[in-house]
């Protein structure tokens, strides 16, 4: 029974390192100046964090990493229309990835994180379409597609070997 | 050991029929981008947008260079330059400048978009009637 709690608070303090992790990456990401000018389009490092707590926790605990990480972002820096976006585009990532991990059975991540970027660009375009209400903007869809799955592919393998070297001591 | 080798066919199976639908996606989205890229040269009517509603309209080829400040719903404005027949977003008081670093939209072909202040500018080629009455004659006679 002690141990069983000691588990619990030792897996909490874990995720809260995530989530702290996960947020400082995002954090970092806004400082970098956005190498291709187009609204949408960046690298989404902080979702590494959110995969790797994903294959290794499962979906329950990736939800509770994301959620830290958008109330903070938000609290920090956002309006509520850029938590908006975020939140949009996060949770149908998260989504997405959530079925395709258990789809590939936890295999070919970076298939899954791809498809995860392609949400999450979709999510944050459905947003951007509502607030300006223009139909020009559906110009972007195809270069959002070609970003999500690049930037997609390159975090999952990110995660992928970051899975491999972690070691299954701090999850058990 | 039979029923090991049929799962591990059918993971093979289920990864390769999502890359090849992600592969898709990508071709398909390249080639719509060469398509636009394609289509870039008749691009001459700017049409500005704020808080998704149509604000002005401007034929890039008859115009003459000036500047134009919009006020957002949010109390921020934005700046707009029109030089040498081509739009871009001059300035603007939104966070990270994106719409600014957007450039020129002749150049770009994509829509400016200030996200935070909800301003849009979008280029097209002109919709000629006259062109589609025209080509519709040519048919009936
Ligand atoms: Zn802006």
């Amino acid at each position: 029974m002690q141990s069983h709690t000691d588990s619990r608070i030792k897996q909490l303090a874990i995720l809260a390192m995530f989530a702290a992790l996960s947020f400082g990456i995002y954090a970092l990401e806004t400082l970098i100046p956005n190498p291709i000018p187009i609204p949408g389009i960046k690298l989404g490092l902080s979702n590494i964090i959110i995969l790797i707590v994903l294959y290794r926790y499962g979906f329950k605990e990736a939800s509770l990493v994301l959620t830290v990480r958008l109330l903070l972002s938000c609290l920090l820096f956002g309006t509520l229309l850029s938590l908006l976006y975020s939140a949009v585009g996060g949770c149908l990532c998260l989504v997405i990835e959530g079925i395709l991990n258990r789809f590939l059975k936890g295999k070919a991540i970076f298939v899954a994180s791809a498809f995860g970027a392609l949400a999450h660009n979709a999510g944050q375009f459905l947003v951007a379409l509502l607030v300006t209400r223009s139909l020009g903007v559906l110009v972007y869809i195809p270069y959002l597609a070609i970003a999500g799955i690049i930037t997609g592919f390159l975090t999952g393998l990110c995660a992928f070997f970051v899975l491999k070297k972690l070691p299954k001591s701090i999850s058990s | 050991m039979d029923n090991k080798e049929n799962t591990k066919i059918s993971e093979n199976k289920r990864i390769f029929i999502v890359s090849a639908i992600l592969a898709l996606m990508l071709v398909a989205s390249i080639v719509a981008v060469l398509v636009l890229q394609a289509s870039k040269n008749n691009a001459s009517i700017a049409i500005i947008y704020v808080d998704g509603e149509k604000y002005t309209e401007i034929n890039l080829e008859e115009s003459e260079d000036m500047t134009l400040t919009i006020t957002a719903s949010n109390g921020s404005h934005n700046t707009i330059e029109i030089k040498d027949h081509n739009i871009r977003m001059q300035s603007a008081e939104c966070k990270n400048n994106l719409c600014v670093n957007q450039g020129w939209a002749k150049d770009t072909l994509l829509p400016i978009v200030c996200l935070p202040n909800n301003v849009v500018i979008t280029i097209s080629g002109p919709t000629n009637n006259d062109k589609e009455d025209n080509s519709y004659d040519a048919i009936t006679y």
